[in-house]
């Protein structure tokens, strides 16, 4: 696309490259906190550009990853024992629950439509009146209003058939929670879109670590990568805006507002990591709340024993130190949810092992 | 020249147009006015041949049948039309066998016929049934081909050193399905065609393989065909319209699948020459790689100096919002 | 968790009691969708936003060449 052209160009990512080999001293461990930019960074190659003091985690930014087991088998159920269209984004599909995955259990009947947007499920449920359409909401803020606004849709249209499972997450508790493992972050630049700059600043502060909102191109990754190291080797602690462009410091106040008629935050269970208080949303209005509509009790999930996503996504143990990684567990057959996809932090670790003899 | 449906066959293809009776020879007999009668009057056709044939089969199954840039039946008379150029054999004839899903409107199924017809492909012998209403996806084709071998081709002969070329530009009808899916309005269609124009434009640069990159795009033919060697690819033409779809839906266009696209290995020496002459027919047409020292890797380099390994997703793309 | 892109807004459609957000017709370059523009109350047609799961969260600026180059001036 000519629009992110700029954001790509090679002379320019090799300068920041060069400039942040230079400016590196030190030894940090800087977490990307959104798959997002776990993907961008292996699709451009970019961390393989880094020097040798920046060590890059990948956190649990990634809906894919944190969704608990219990959610997923909620979704399955529905989709395999009701007689619902499950909508979803496509990168729940082959995301594994308990037992199975919602590809498999399409494969055993269940009804589901992969959508791009949640006004799509609504629209389905306006075109077939008689069916019962539920959409799967996952995803961090930047997602949550587009469900808010799809439940305020489906309400003013009078529609009776249309609810939604909804498992959204909120990303400051997931930073609290690894933030003694990290020297730094490199926050979410769409996330921040709608929440603005105020809770990372002040989240900055409360842990005394710098935070760096980055874009998801090369270069706005390189350069928010430079300006955390900067701030790192100067000690400052601080939480900057590297992708202005698309961030303000106010965020988004219309989609937050939207979000808050629609959810109320509660505690909830992070795949691998346990319960988060205050770090998830619930639907205020049962009406719209799949689970209470189908009468779903919360499932407690089960994950294989044998993976350690939960310690992955805590920045505790690489990938490759895991026993399963490269053999009980690789993206055609995953343990868990870090290796399923291109955004997990497993799967991304996958591509590399299997780098090493690159031709010249 | 358009059949009209006949008034006695009705809206949509029922059971009893599948049982045998009268009502199935009142659908052949239709079928057959549109194809040819040598489609449908036999159990089977008696072709002459001198010298080495190859023999090809496909089967095909598209939701939507028809699409932006063509339907079912464009890919079934392409798809196998191509499957025999890639063995390097100019197609003689096909055979063409329906399931159809009862309720499937004859409309439908009339478009279908007519596109087969209008390719100009002969249809000498075929098949029709109609299945149960929930089984058949409205409408499934197998077609067979034959057809008389001009190129020696096989992925034995691919060595170290060869360029890899490409017809044309990439994922076309993959981005055009999935963003006509996605609720998107484009005017990118399926670039589903023929390539048998290759078979005289790349004789002379003996190529050594050829490929078609349908399911699972560049990224599978070329996983299928790096070993025992690696594959370095160095550029991708790809059209905006397919990078917009591509961006906006999370999708690599290195996965997304063609259905008029060739990829052709050919050595070194005559690279360049076999380029040009691609070029020729379709401007877009280019060089895309190399095969390299290795074990069975495609790699694709960036702009920024470094090879990234290319994986065969273990399933169709998806879009994602991740 | 952040696949958004930008795009121009081509025309906005009203609210209608079958469609009761504010909608807009946006160009992706050579792609087109209706996106919902109920986050963007200000946006006008010829507006650059940014597009996640079928709506507009933010607008953008146009190209701002002047910010790129301080990005890049700065090392």
């Amino acid at each position: 696309m000519k629009t992110l052209q700029p954001w790509r160009d090679p002379t320019a990512v090799r300068q920041l490259a060069h400039t942040l080999g230079t400016v590196t001293r030190g030894s940090w461990r800087i977490m990307e906190v959104c798959g997002g930019q776990t993907h961008a960074f292996v699709r451009f190659g970019i961390d393989r550009l880094l020097p040798e003091g920046v060590e890059l985690l990948h956190g649990p930014g990634c809906p894919v990853c944190v969704t608990p087991a219990g959610v997923l088998d909620q979704a399955i159920a529905l989709a395999v024992e009701h007689d619902v269209l499950l909508c979803t984004f496509g990168d729940m599909l082959r995301v594994p629950g308990s037992h199975t995955d919602l590809l498999q259990a399409r494969a055993r009947g269940a009804h589901l439509q992969v959508v791009y947007s949640p006004l799509d499920a609504v629209a389905l449920a306006r075109k077939h009146p008689d069916q019962q359409v539920v959409f799967f909401g996952v995803g961090f803020e930047t997602t949550a209003p587009t469900v808010a606004l799809a439940i305020e849709a489906a309400r003013a249209s009078g529609l009776d058939n249309f609810s939604v499972l909804a498992s959204h997450v909120l990303v400051p508790p997931a930073l609290r929670a690894v933030s003694s493992r990290v020297d730094a972050f490199l926050a979410a630049g769409h996330v921040c879109t709608i929440e603005g700059m105020a809770p990372y600043h002040a989240l900055s502060r409360e842990l005394g670590l710098p935070i760096v909102v980055t874009g998801f191109e090369p270069v706005d990754l390189l350069r928010g990568l430079l300006e955390c190291v900067r701030l790192l080797e100067e000690g400052r602690v601080d939480a900057f805006n590297a992708y202005p462009r698309a961030v303000r410091p106010e965020g988004n106040p219309t989609a937050r507002a939207a979000v808050a008629r629609a959810f109320d935050t509660t505690d909830q269970p992070w795949r691998g990591m346990g319960t988060l208080p205050d770090s998830g949303l619930r639907l205020r209005d049962p009406a719209f709340d799949a689970a209470h509509r189908f009468g779903l009790a919360p499932r407690e999930g089960r994950d294989d024993p044998d993976c350690l996503a939960g310690e992955v996504l805590q920045g505790l143990r690489k990938p490759t130190e895991c026993p399963a990684f490269g053999s009980r567990c690789t993206p055609d057959h995953p343990l868990g949810a870090t290796m399923v996809s291109s955004e997990g932090a497993c799967a991304a670790y996958w591509r590399h092992r299997r780098h090493s003899g690159a031709p010249a | 020249m358009i059949c009209p449906l006949p008034h006695e066959l009705g809206d949509v293809v029922t059971l009893a147009h599948g049982a045998g009776g009268r009502a199935m020879r009142g659908l052949i007999q239709h079928i057959g006015s549109i194809l040819g009668p040598a489609a449908t009057t036999h159990d089977g056709a008696v072709l002459p041949t001198d010298g080495p044939i190859a023999l090809t089969t496909d089967s095909f199954v598209v939701d939507p049948i028809e699409f932006p840039g063509g339907n079912i039946g464009h890919l079934a008379v392409w798809g196998t039309v191509n499957d025999l150029v890639a063995t390097g054999a100019r197609v003689q004839a096909l055979t063409l066998s329906l399931i159809i899903e009862e309720g499937l409107p004859l409309a439908i199924l009339d478009r279908v016929l007519h596109t087969i017809a209008a390719t100009g492909v002969p249809i000498v012998t075929g098949d029709t049934k109609v299945v149960e209403r929930g089984r058949g996806h409205g409408l499934f084709v197998n077609t067979a081909g034959i057809g008389r071998e001009e190129l020696a081709l096989s992925p034995a002969q691919i060595n170290v050193g060869d360029a890899i070329l490409v017809s044309g530009d990439l994922g076309r009808h993959g981005a055009a399905i999935m963003a006509h899916r996605m609720g998107f309005q484009t005017a990118l269609e399926s670039d589903c065609g023929s390539c048998l124009p290759l078979l005289d434009v790349l004789a002379p640069f003996a190529p050594t393989c050829l490929r078609d990159p349908t399911r699972g795009g560049l990224a599978a033919v070329l996983g299928e065909l790096a070993g025992p060697h690696d594959i370095v690819i160095e550029q991708l033409p790809v059209h905006p319209s397919v990078s917009a779809v591509c961006e906006v839906l999370g999708l690599d266009p290195i996965h997304l699948p063609c259905e008029g696209r060739m990829v052709v290995f050919v050595p070194e020496a005559r690279a360049l020459a076999a380029e040009a002459a691609l070029r020729e027919l379709d401007p877009a047409a280019c060089r895309v790689g190399t095969v390299v020292p290795g074990a069975g890797r495609v790699w694709l380099r960036d702009a920024y100096g470094g090879d990234r390994l290319v994986d065969v997703p273990l399933g169709a793309p998806l879009p994602r919002i991740c | 968790m952040c696949l958004a892109v930008p795009g121009r807004i081509l025309r906005i459609t009203p609210p209608t009691p079958q469609q009761p957000l504010p909608m807009g017709q946006v160009d992706f370059g050579g792609l087109e969708r209706e996106v919902c523009l109920a986050c963007v109350p200000d946006a006008t047609p010829g507006t650059w936003v940014l597009v996640h799961a079928g709506f507009a969260i933010q607008t953008l600026a146009p190209e701002d060449a002047r910010q790129r180059r301080d990005w890049m001036g700065a090392e």
